[in-house]
C-alpha cells in the first residue's frame, strides 16, 4: 500500500519541484513562522491570529493585490525556524516573512535574512537584544521591543516607589533572561540600587533549594526572571523554605496562569511589580478597540489578545501600511517598500506611536504592572505605569550603551 | 605462552582431584583422569552427573574449585580460556549457539581467524584470503562443502552439529571436547555423525560426552563414567559394558527420560 | 556496490529540481539519512538500538563550529583540511566512548543508556560556555570554499551530499563483509559463543559503535554546513527522536532503509502543514508514521522488498 503511496508522493514531489514557478506578480505572499507544536502551540497559534487580524482589517488586499498568508511551524529551535523560512522563500516564494516567536529563532532568522536580500523579514515576538542591536541585517525589521525594553520602568519603580536598595536575581541561564536582567538592572543600578548576587539556573530545573538558601538575608527583594513551571517551582520552594522577601517579576514570570494556580506563595505575590509590553485587560481606548476587533474576528480565540497576537499583529500591520504607501510595489528588491517601513509611524494598540530606530528596532510602549487581589479573592495584574517611547538603548546614548558590551551572566554588574 | 609442550612423556590431559563447587554443592568432586595423546575418551553418566561442568572446568569457562589440570604436561589450572584455545584446546557445545546471520563460510572463517588472528581487520575480505581457504577445507572435513554459502539459520539440526565440529577443528587443534554431538539428531543423522567423528585425524585427542551408547562406544577407545560428580568407573568399552555398578546407575538414568 | 546504485535516482534530481527541492528536501533527506544509517548499522549488524546517533553527529558538528569560521567569538579557527579530519576523529571517538559505556547493554537497557548519554550531552552543551557557547550555540558557520566556490552553493553542496551518502553506503557494505564486520554480526547472534572461540567482545562492540560514530560524524559535518549553525537544540531530544523515527520507518534491516525513511520524513515534516489544518498537522505526521509502522513492521524498505519479490518469481534460495 505504502509503496504506491510513496511512489505517488515521490512523483508529485518531483513534479512540484519541476514546476515550482515564481508567484504571480499580482499576489503578495506573506509567510508566517510561529511555534505550533509542543508547549507553546496555543500561544504560537495566537501569533498567527495577529497576522490574520491585520490582513482581515486590510480587507485581504493592498492596492488591488491580494494578500496570501502561508503558515509554517517551528519547534522553538533555531534549526527548525531556518528550515521553515527556507521552505517559505524557496518553495512558496513569499515576499515577506513575519516571525519567529522565540529569541534564539530570531537570531537565526536575522542571520538567514542576509542570505535572502530580496525578502523582507519582520520579527514576530522574539526579543533577543542582539537580533537588531549587533550585527543587524538590512532586511530584518522589528516592530516591537527586546527583552530589556520590556523591563523598562520596573527598575526605577522598585527603587523609587517601593524603596528597594538591594535586590537578588534568580533567572534562567540563556539569552532572554540575560536581556531582561539587563533591562531591570540598567535602571535600578542607575537609581542607586545594588544587585549583590545573581543566580542562573538551567531551564526546566526542578530543585531550587540550593538557590533558596543562598539568597542573602539582607536583600530587600528578589527579581525572578523564570518562565512557566520554573517560576511555579521556584516560588513554591522559596515560600516553603520561609523566604519572605517581596518578588519582582520578569515579563513572562507572573502571568495569569501562575496567578490562577494554587499555593500559599500567591499571597507573597500581591503587590509584586513586573514589566511587560502587553497587558491583556489594559483599559486604553486603542487597546479596547483592538481587543474588540480580535474577539470579533476570532470568537474561539483567547478572551483578549496575548503578547504574541499583539506583536505579530504589529509587524503584519506595519507591512500592510508600508505596502499601501507604495501601492504594493515590491520591485527592485523591495527598495521602496523597505524605505516606507523605515519611515513608518503608526499608533499602536497600546496607544503609543510605533517607529523604528536606525537598527530597524521598534521604539515602543512599556507597562509596569503589579499583582492585586480582586474582591472575589482572585489575583490579577493591573497597570501602575505606562512608559512611552522606549528605545533599545533604554534612553542612554546609543554609542555608550553599545560600548557596555553584549549581555551575559556577568554583564551588567553592580554588586 | 605459558603452556610447556613435552609430547614424548606427557599425557594430553591429566587432571588430579579436580572439583567445582556451586555454593555448598559440589557438581564435580575429586575427579582424576589421564588421557593419552590421540586417545578417544568417552565420558558417560546420567543427567546431572557433572559431565558438562567438568568440560566447563577443562576449557576455563568455569574456574576449578579444587585440583590441578595439566595439558601436554603444562599446568593450565589458572590459564584463561583464550590462552587454552591458543594452546590447541577446542570444544563444542551441547546447545549450539551459532552465528545465525552468517554463512557457513563466514562462520568457519571466524573460527579460523579467532585462533590464527586477523579478525580485527576492517577492510573487505578478498576471496583469496588464506583464512577463507582454510575455512573451506574445514567445511570439507565436516561434510559441509556444498553448504558454504548458506546462512547458518537455514541449516538442519544435523548440519549445525557438523558446523560445530568444523569450527572446533579450526587451526589444527590438539584436543577436542565434544559435548553431546549427537543430541537432538534424528536416527538417520546419527550414523553420519559417527562416521564424521571416526574420520577425524588420528592425532587429535578427543574427549566426548555422549548419551547415545552406540556412538560413544563405537567411536571411543576408553570410557570414564561419572556419577553424582565423582568418577565411578574407567576402562575399555567392553569392560564398562559389563560393569554392574555402571549398569545400575547409568542404564537407569540414561533411558529414564 | 549494488546498494549505492540505489542513490542513482537522487543523482538525477539536479536535472529537474529547483534549489529548494535540491537542498531542502533531497539534500536534507540524504543528510538525515546518513545519520540514521549509523543507527541502522548498529541495529542491523550489532543488534542494538542506539539513541545517541544525533549526539555523535553533534560532536562532529560542534568540532566544525568551534574550529571553523563562526560569528560568536568562541573557538579558534583552523584550516578546514585540519578541521574535517579532526571532526571525524572526534565523532569516531565519541562513538567508541559511548560503545564502551553501553557495551554490556542490550535491548531496552541499551536504549536507556544511550538515551541518557544523549540527554546528558544536550544539557552539557546548554550549560557549557567555553566550548559549546551554551544555549546560543554557534551561528555563522560557513562551508569551505574551493576554487572560489562555496561548497554550500546548492549544486556543489548537493553533489557533495550524494558523494558522501554513496561513500557511507559503500563503507557500511564493505565493512560488514570484513573480518571485523563479520565478528560484529557474530556478537549480535551469539556473544557468548564469540567469547568461546577466543575473541573478546568488548573491542568488537566498541569498534562497531566507533564505526557508527564515523558514519554519524560525516552526516554531522554536512548537517552543520546545511544549517550553518549548531546549538543545544541540534542535539536535543527532538533530533534524537527524529533519527530514530527515520530509521524505524525506513526499516532497520537494511542500510538503504535509512535513506528511504529520511525522504519520507522530510516530505512529511515539510509539507504536512500545507495539507491539513495547521493545528493538527503533527497529528497527521504521527498517524502516517503509525500507519507505516503498523502496515510495514520491517519499514518502507521491507515493504518495497516484499512487493518487488512478488513480481519476481525467483526462488529465494538462490539468493546467497
Amino acid at each position: 500500500m505504502f509503496t504506491n503511496l510513496k511512489t505517488i508522493t515521490m512523483t508529485s514531489a518531483l513534479a512540484l519541484g519541476a514546476f515550482a514557478a515564481p508567484a504571480s506578480a499580482e499576489d503578495i505572499k506573506i509567510g508566517v513562522i510561529s511555534i505550533l507544536e509542543g508547549a507553546f502551540a496555543a500561544l504560537g497559534q495566537d501569533g498567527i491570529r495577529g497576522v490574520e487580524l491585520a490582513v482581515a482589517e486590510a480587507g485581504g488586499e493592498v492596492a488591488g493585490n491580494e494578500i496570501e498568508v502561508i503558515v509554517m511551524s517551528s519547534d522553538a529551535s533555531p534549526d527548525s525556524a531556518v528550515n521553515a523560512a527556507r521552505k517559505l522563500i524557496e518553495q512558496d516564494g513569499v515576499d515577506i516573512i513575519v516571525g519567529p516567536l522565540s529569541g534564539s529563532e530570531g537570531l537565526a532568522l536575522r542571520d538567514l535574512s542576509k542570505s535572502f536580500p530580496a525578502v523582507t523579514f519582520l520579527n514576530g515576538s522574539s526579543a533577543a537584544q542582539d537580533t537588531t542591536l549587533r550585527d543587524a541585517s538590512d532586511n530584518f525589521f522589528r516592530f516591537g521591543g527586546d527583552g530589556a525594553q520590556w523591563m523598562v520602568g520596573v527598575g526605577s519603580f522598585a527603587h523609587d516607589d517601593l524603596g528597594y536598595e538591594k535586590v537578588a536575581v534568580v533567572a534562567e541561564d540563556y539569552s532572554f533572561p540575560y536581556t531582561q536582567v539587563l533591562g531591570f538592572m540598567t535602571e535600578f543600578c542607575a537609581a542607586g540600587g545594588t544587585v549583590p548576587e545573581k543566580f542562573w539556573t538551567p531551564i526546566g530545573a526542578k530543585d531550587y533549594s540550593s538557590i533558596v538558601y543562598s539568597i542573602p538575608s539582607d536583600v530587600d527583594a528578589v527579581f525572578v526572571a523564570l518562565g512557566g513551571a520554573d517560576a511555579v517551582n521556584f516560588l513554591t520552594q522559596y515560600n516553603q523554605a520561609g523566604g519572605d522577601k517581596p518578588i519582582i517579576g520578569g515579563s513572562i514570570t507572573i502571568d495569569q496562569s501562575i496567578l490562577d494556580s494554587e499555593g500559599p506563595f500567591k499571597q507573597q505575590l500581591i503587590g509584586a511589580p513586573a514589566g511587560t509590553p502587553t497587558v491583556s485587560d489594559y483599559d486604553g481606548a486603542e487597546w479596547k478597540e483592538f481587543t474588540a476587533s480580535y474577539t470579533g474576528q476570532f470568537p474561539d480565540g483567547f478572551s483578549a489578545p496575548s503578547i504574541f497576537a499583539h506583536h505579530y499583529y504589529m509587524s503584519a500591520h506595519a507591512a500592510i501600511l508600508a505596502l499601501e504607501e507604495v501601492n504594493g510595489d515590491l520591485s527592485g528588491d523591495q527598495a521602496a517598500f523597505r524605505a516606507a517601513l523605515t519611515d513608518l509611524e503608526f499608533v499602536t494598540p497600546t496607544g503609543g506611536t510605533m517607529r523604528l530606530d536606525e537598527n530597524r528596532n521598534g521604539i515602543v510602549d512599556n507597562f509596569v504592572t503589579e499583582v492585586f487581589e480582586r474582591e472575589d479573592g482572585t489575583l490579577g495584574n493591573r497597570v501602575v505605569k505606562v512608559v512611552r517611547d522606549v528605545d533599545q538603548s533604554l534612553g542612554q546614548d546609543p554609542a555608550a550603551f553599545l560600548a557596555q558590551g553584549p549581555v551575559s551572566r556577568d554583564n551588567p554588574s553592580c554588586p | 605462552m605459558p603452556i610447556n609442550h613435552d609430547h614424548k612423556t606427557a599425557n594430553a590431559l591429566e587432571i588430579q582431584g579436580v572439583g567445582r563447587r556451586f555454593g555448598g554443592f559440589w557438581a564435580v568432586k575429586d575427579v582424576s583422569l589421564s588421557v593419552r595423546p590421540g586417545e578417544r575418551r568417552a565420558v558417560l553418566g546420567p543427567n546431572g552427573a557433572g559431565k558438562t561442568t567438568l568440560f566447563n572446568v577443562l576449557t576455563g569457562d568455569l574456574a576449578a574449585s579444587a585440583g590441578t589440570i595439566r595439558m601436554d604436561g603444562a599446568d593450565v589450572t589458572q590459564t584463561p580460556m583464550h590462552k587454552r584455545i591458543k594452546g590447541g584446546l577446542r570444544r563444542t557445545y551441547q546447545h549450539a549457539h551459532l552465528f545465525d546471520g552468517l554463512t557457513v563460510r563466514e562462520t568457519l572463517f571466524l573460527a579460523v581467524s579467532s585462533v590464527a588472528g586477523g579478525w580485527q581487520r576492517f577492510m573487505p575480505l578478498k576471496p583469496s584470503d588464506g583464512a577463507i581457504g582454510k575455512a573451506e577445507s574445514l567445511a570439507q572435513m565436516s561434510g559441509l562443502c556444498s553448504d558454504l554459502g548458506r546462512e547458518v539459520a537455514n541449516l538442519s539440526h544435523g548440519q549445525r552439529r557438523q558446523l560445530e565440529i568444523g569450527m572446533a577443528l579450526a587451526e589444527n587443534p590438539k584436543m577436542l571436547l565434544l559435548d553431546e554431538p549427537a543430541a537432538g539428531l534424528s536416527p538417520s543423522e546419527r550414523p553420519r555423525l559417527a562416521e564424521l567423528l571416526l574420520s577425524l585425524p588420528k592425532d587429535i585427542t578427543i574427549v566426548l560426552i555422549e548419551h547415545d551408547m552406540d556412538i560413544a562406544l563405537r567411536t571411543s577407545d576408553s570410557v570414564s563414567v561419572l556419577h553424582n560428580g565423582r568418577l565411578l568407573a574407567e576402562g575399555s568399552p567392553e569392560n564398562i559394558m559389563s560393569n554392574e555398578a555402571v549398569h545400575d546407575v547409568y542404564m537407569g538414568g540414561a533411558h529414564g527420560h | 556496490m549494488k546498494s549505492a546504485l540505489f542513490l542513482l535516482p537522487f543523482a538525477l534530481v539536479p536535472f529537474f529540481a529547483n534549489d529548494f527541492w535540491l537542498v531542502q528536501i533531497f539534500g536534507r533527506a540524504l543528510i538525515l539519512g546518513i545519520i540514521a544509517l549509523s543507527l541502522t548499522f548498529l541495529a542491523a549488524y550489532l543488534g542494538v538500538v542506539s539513541f545517541a546517533q544525533a549526539t555523535m553527529a553533534g560532536v562532529a558538528g560542534y568540532t566544525v563550529a568551534y574550529f571553523g569560521p563562526n560569528t560568536v567569538d568562541v573557538g579558534r579557527e583552523m584550516p578546514f583540511f585540519v578541521v574535517l579530519p579532526l571532526a571525524m576523529i572526534m565523532a569516531t571517538l565519541s562513538g567508541a566512548i559511548i560503545g564502551l559505556i553501553a557495551r554490556r547493554s542490550q535491548g531496552i537497557y541499551a536504549i536507556m543508556i544511550t538515551l541518557a548519554i544523549g540527554v546528558a550531552f544536550f544539557y552539557f552543551t546548554r550549560q557549557n560556555y567555553n566550548y559549546f557557547n551554551g544555549w546560543t550555540g554557534f551561528s555563522g558557520i560557513r562551508a569551505p570554499e574551493i576554487a572560489g566556490t562555496s561548497l554550500r552553493e546548492p549544486l556543489p553542496f548537493y553533489l557533495l551530499i550524494i558523494l558522501v551518502s554513496a561513500l557511507c553506503l559503500l563503507f557500511v557494505n564493505g565493512f560488514i563483509k570484513s573480518p571485523l564486520g563479520l565478528t560484529i554480526q557474530a556478537v549480535r547472534d551469539a556473544p557468548k559463543r564469540v567469547l568461546a572461540i577466543g575473541i573478546p567482545t568488548t573491542p568488537v562492540i566498541v569498534s562497531a559503535y566507533a564505526f557508527a560514530g564515523f558514519i554519524a560524524g560525516s552526516g554531522g559535518i554536512l548537517n552543520v554546513w546545511y544549517q550553518e549553525r549548531i546549538s543545544s537544540f541540534s542535539v536535543g531530544l527532538g533530533p534524537i527522536v527524529d533519527i530514530l523515527v527515520i530509521a524505524v520507518i525506513g526499516g532497520l534491516k537494511n542500510p538503504i532503509g535509512a535513506f528511504i525513511g529520511a525522504l519520507a520524513f522530510v516530505l512529511l515534516d515539510t509539507f504536512a502543514v500545507d495539507f491539513i489544518d495547521r493545528e493538527r498537522f503533527n497529528t497527521l505526521i504521527g498517524l502516517v508514521l503509525l500507519a507505516i509502522i503498523m502496515g510495514a513492521p520491517d519499514g518502507l524498505h521491507g515493504l518495497a522488498k516484499s512487493w518487488l519479490s512478488r513480481f519476481k518469481k525467483r526462488p529465494s534460495e538462490n539468493q546467497v
